[in-house]
């Protein structure tokens, strides 16, 4: 991890980095998204300042979130989240819920829960952080991968015919009536951190105002898993992720159609 | 007593009505034979107790998640199934024994066939899960049992957080009693301050988020997020303390004619209550045995059983599987005495007669039956 110097230079300070960032910067790789909508997902967390935050984030890279989430966290199970989280839920139902699981956990281990969890409608905000890759275990393709991915264990590039095609889970989840919020962002440039960070803003008023199921996609830069320099990735990321999965707000909360399943939330006096 | 704590129920509804009695808020269960009756009973009556959810779990999977979250989250919780169920939560349990979440799991073994079956001893008891966890295992003979030990197991789970099995049989589920409802035994339990309640107002420990129940989680140890506790890592540390915590739960057997038997049984469960009758008809015919029930499955009565073979000509395992509780009983007996076996696997039970006839060959009064 990389320490950062404390001591500021003279002059007037017009920007800072999240004080969750500042003592040991992002527990991630060089190049890798999740620092950046981590950071936005925080700074939302704090806008809206739940009285009450619980969430899990699956084993693997993303357990690192449990150093930074302004709230309780507890680690579950590869592709176990969704639904640790909404035990979680259950006995603090005045909490603002959320997990963070990648692609590996929930497109390939753990797909019934989070499409059981949208079925349900139950108030809880999931995070896909999507890569393609199983970043933790060296980068072996997951059914988040684009065709083509060259990766360990689609050495030739993922092929339809071999490895399958990748799951829409986003477009798919939009379909189910439990579903208030469903968006995807990217966050591999400033522009796209802005139109991100507004999105996520959107699906946790969502929650905090009781609406129901929240789903975002996070479309992340694998420089590791991809084998690629930080810059390639990003150029990867451009030309391929998001020409397959394009950003947005797939299904926006409508509160006329789409009714709050329980009260707002309490706020942190 | 008042007349709604008598009631004469099917053991699985039973279980679920202590349940609910003892403050149980979630209830896992998956449709499989018993279990689906424990659904709905509990969504039939949860609306009737404050707090109780009236949720049906998607799958066992999640059914191990909604454990461990909720549990985690200082809710109580149980999970119902059988050897199956157990085998599709086991990673998750490995997850709650290590992260010490206390929950309640209830059992109807039926591998081999949809009878008495006793066959997943070894699963319940050995190796519930991955890992050097132990889950508590309570074993009764009846209904009436079934429902004090439920009560018992919510407050063994929350006072030592951990899980506790309450180790029933297909033909236990299918047995209808009266049972008398008490009420939950609560004193001495501490406040669950390692809940995460998600509360922000609360301080950060050491700086950082609340990570985990108690400090010491599953995440922690398992991802190698370690720091140096002297020459022991974190990790050790706490699977040390763990383990003295397993070997900390209480040992509970009961005893029949015990006191001048020269020839003792083994057995749990039904196959205890099975064997019960033949062995004080045999006690009136002036026969000397008797019988030793292990109530816990683990913790084993090791030196409860070791003691006793010191005065028993012969020591004989009764079970409805292929021997599984005989290795136990052979490391308690330690070569003190003798251990033979009667096995009946496959989902097969003994009649009275075949009880009766491999008690009298055990104590050498051999009557050939025709």
């Amino acid at each position: 991890m990389t320490t950062v110097d404390a001591a500021p230079a003279a002059g007037k300070q017009v920007f800072e980095r999240p004080h969750v960032f500042v003592e040991e910067g992002t527990p991630w790789c060089q190049g890798c998204g999740y620092g950046a909508w981590s950071r936005i997902i925080i700074e939302e967390i704090e806008r809206a300042n739940p009285a009450k935050l619980v969430a899990t984030a699956d084993i693997a890279c993303l357990e690192y979130m449990h150093e930074i989430i302004p709230g309780d966290i507890t680690i579950a199970l590869h592709g176990r989240s969704v639904s640790t989280v909404r035990g979680m839920k259950m006995a603090q139902p005045q909490a603002l819920a959320m997990a963070f699981q990648g692609d590996g956990g929930m497109l390939n281990e753990g797909l019934n829960e989070v499409i059981h969890a949208a079925a349900s409608g139950q108030n809880i905000l999931v995070i896909l952080g999507n890569n393609g890759v199983f970043g933790d275990t060296g980068g072996q393709y997951t059914m988040g991968a684009p065709l083509g991915l060259r990766t360990p264990t689609s050495p030739g590039g993922r092929d339809a015919r071999v490895n399958g095609t990748s799951i829409p889970l986003a477009e798919m989840l939009a379909l189910l009536p439990g579903a208030a919020f469903v968006g995807r962002i990217s966050t591999h440039d400033p522009a796209y951190v802005y139109r991100g960070q507004r999105i996520l803003r959107k699906a946790i008023e969502a929650n905090m105002a009781g609406a129901g199921f929240t789903f975002v996609e996070c479309l992340t830069t694998c420089p590791t898993g991809w084998r690629m320099t930080p810059v390639e990735a990003v150029k990867y990321h451009e030309e391929v992720m998001l020409k397959e999965r394009p950003v947005g707000i797939i299904k926006d909360w409508d509160p006329a159609t789409h009714l709050a399943v329980e009260p707002a939330l309490p706020k942190l006096s | 007593m008042n007349k709604e704590d008598l009631l004469f129920m099917r053991a699985p509804e039973a279980l679920v009505e202590a349940s609910l009695r003892a403050g149980c808020q979630l209830f896992c269960a998956y449709p499989i034979t018993p279990v689906e009756d424990m659904a709905e009973y509990w969504i039939k009556r949860c609306g009737e107790f404050p707090g109780a959810l009236p949720h049906f779990t998607e799958s066992e999977l999640e059914g191990g998640a909604y454990l461990y979250g909720f549990a985690a989250s200082g809710g109580r919780t149980a999970f119902a199934s059988t050897g199956t169920g157990i085998s599709l939560i086991s990673e998750s349990l490995g997850w709650i024994m290590d992260a010490e979440v206390p929950c309640v799991l209830f059992n109807f073994p039926r591998a081999g066939g949809l009878s008495i079956s006793q066959a997943d001893y070894n699963q319940a008891t050995k190796a519930p899960s991955h890992g050097d966890g132990k889950c508590l295992v309570l074993a009764p003979m009846g209904t009436q049992e079934a429902v004090d030990l439920t009560m018992e197991a919510f407050y063994l789970a929350d006072l030592y957080r951990n899980p506790v099995m309450v180790m029933c049989d297909y033909t236990l589920g299918l047995t209808m009693e009266v049972v008398e409802f008490s009420p939950m035994k609560t004193e001495g339990l501490p406040p669950k301050t390692w809940a995460l309640t998600g509360d922000r107002s609360r301080p950060r420990r050491g700086g950082l988020a609340q990570s985990a129940p108690g400090g010491i989680t599953a995440a922690n140890v398992a991802t190698g997020v370690d720091e140096d506790f002297g020459s022991m890592s974190r990790g050790e540390k706490a699977a040390r303390r763990r383990a003295d915590k397993y070997r900390s739960f209480p040992v509970r057997h009961e005893d029949f004619f015990m006191d001048d038997a020269e020839v003792a049984v083994v057995a749990y469960g039904t196959m205890a209550r099975m064997i019960l009758p033949v062995l004080k008809q045999l006690r009136e015919e002036g026969h000397k045995v008797g019988m030793i029930r292990p109530i816990t499955l683990f913790p084993f009565p090791v030196e409860h059983i070791n003691e006793a073979a010191g005065r028993l000509r012969k020591v004989s395992v009764f079970e409805c599987n292929s021997g599984q509780m005989v290795e136990d009983v052979e490391r308690s007996v330690a070569g003190r005495a003798p251990v033979e076996f009667y096995g009946r696997p496959g989902g097969a039970a003994p009649s009275p007669q075949e009880i009766e006839s491999e008690l009298k060959r055990l104590l050498g009064k051999v009557e050939v039956l025709a």
